[in-house]
């Protein structure tokens, strides 16, 4: 293994576990956590958002999300960006993903399914 | 007493409301009057939160801005210019300062959004719901998409009224 190689799969962990930590953080969140009456994540909620974070590590080692963040809803989103095409899935039941696909000029595409 | 500075307060409240639409030039306009194609719509959105608005994205308003959470059974909430600068607005609520986005009515209206008054004593003034975004508890795949597909649309039409960052 090269350095870069080395540094690369050196950063990747780091940022899988800085989704993990952003995770955690959602933990700590209650109700009322915008001050517009956002519901907390339920605890299986977030439970179910880390196995599915894992499970996407196992699949896609390289791609860690862009952003992991809780929605006003108690769901949890993960997002991935690439230049100015975007993946969105939201947790918002134990086991189940919501998935939109966001692409230029495109309209948006939704679907759902179970892991 | 208490009751006496209560009613002060509100006089003064009705004061300075009177003034702003004095100021915009519509002074007997009532918060009940339907909405006009014209007007602009505010939206408060949460600031220090990546989840609603990330200055960093070269799209910095997220679509989470418009959803509903379980308080809004009516629907979400937007004001009226009209009855409210996005200034006053951003400094209004439990967690201020907040972001404030503006659209315009017409394009609202345009992407299947109805805008209802709804005035509220305990909003700021102009308040208004849309009842296409209101929450569910158990809301169906078919629901869920359409809801995203309007937060989509509203985030694309919205522009940035007020910057509470950029503020003094």
């Amino acid at each position: 293994m090269s350095s870069d190689e080395w540094r690369l799969g050196k950063q990747l962990a780091e940022e899988w576990v800085l989704s993990a930590n952003r995770l955690n953080d959602f933990d700590r969140l209650v109700d009322d956590w915008d001050g517009l009456g956002a519901t907390a994540p339920d605890q299986d909620v977030v439970e179910s958002a880390k196995i599915f974070l894992s499970l996407k590590r196992k699949q896609d080692p390289e791609s860690p999300p862009s952003r992991v963040l809780a929605a006003p809803d108690g769901s949890i989103v993960f997002e991935w960006q690439s230049g100015s095409k975007i993946v969105e899935v939201e947790i918002d039941a134990p086991g189940r993903a919501n998935y939109m696909l966001e692409e230029p000029g495109k309209s948006p595409r939704f679907w759902t399914g179970r892991f | 007493m208490q009751c006496g500075r209560t009613r002060g307060n509100t006089l003064l409240r009705q004061l300075d409301r009177f003034i702003y639409r004095l100021v915009r030039g519509v002074p007997f306009r009532s918060e009940r009057d339907a909405v006009g194609d014209a007007e602009w719509l505010l939206r408060k959105v949460p600031s220090g939160n990546a989840a609603y608005y990330d200055p960093s994205l070269k799209t910095p308003l997220q679509r989470i801005a418009f959803r509903p959470n379980e308080y809004d059974v009516d629907g979400i909430s937007f004001f009226r210019e009209t009855f409210v600068s996005p200034r006053s607005l951003g400094y209004e609520g439990r967690k201020p300062p907040y972001y404030v986005v503006r659209l315009r009515a017409r394009q609202v209206a345009a992407i299947g959004l109805r805008i209802v008054p709804l005035p509220d004593p305990d909003q700021p003034p102009g308040h208004l719901v849309s009842s296409e975004l209101c929450y569910k508890a158990r809301q169906t795949a078919a629901e869920k998409e359409a809801a995203s597909r309007l937060q989509v649309a509203l985030r694309d039409i919205a522009s940035l009224a007020f910057d509470p960052t950029a503020a003094h």
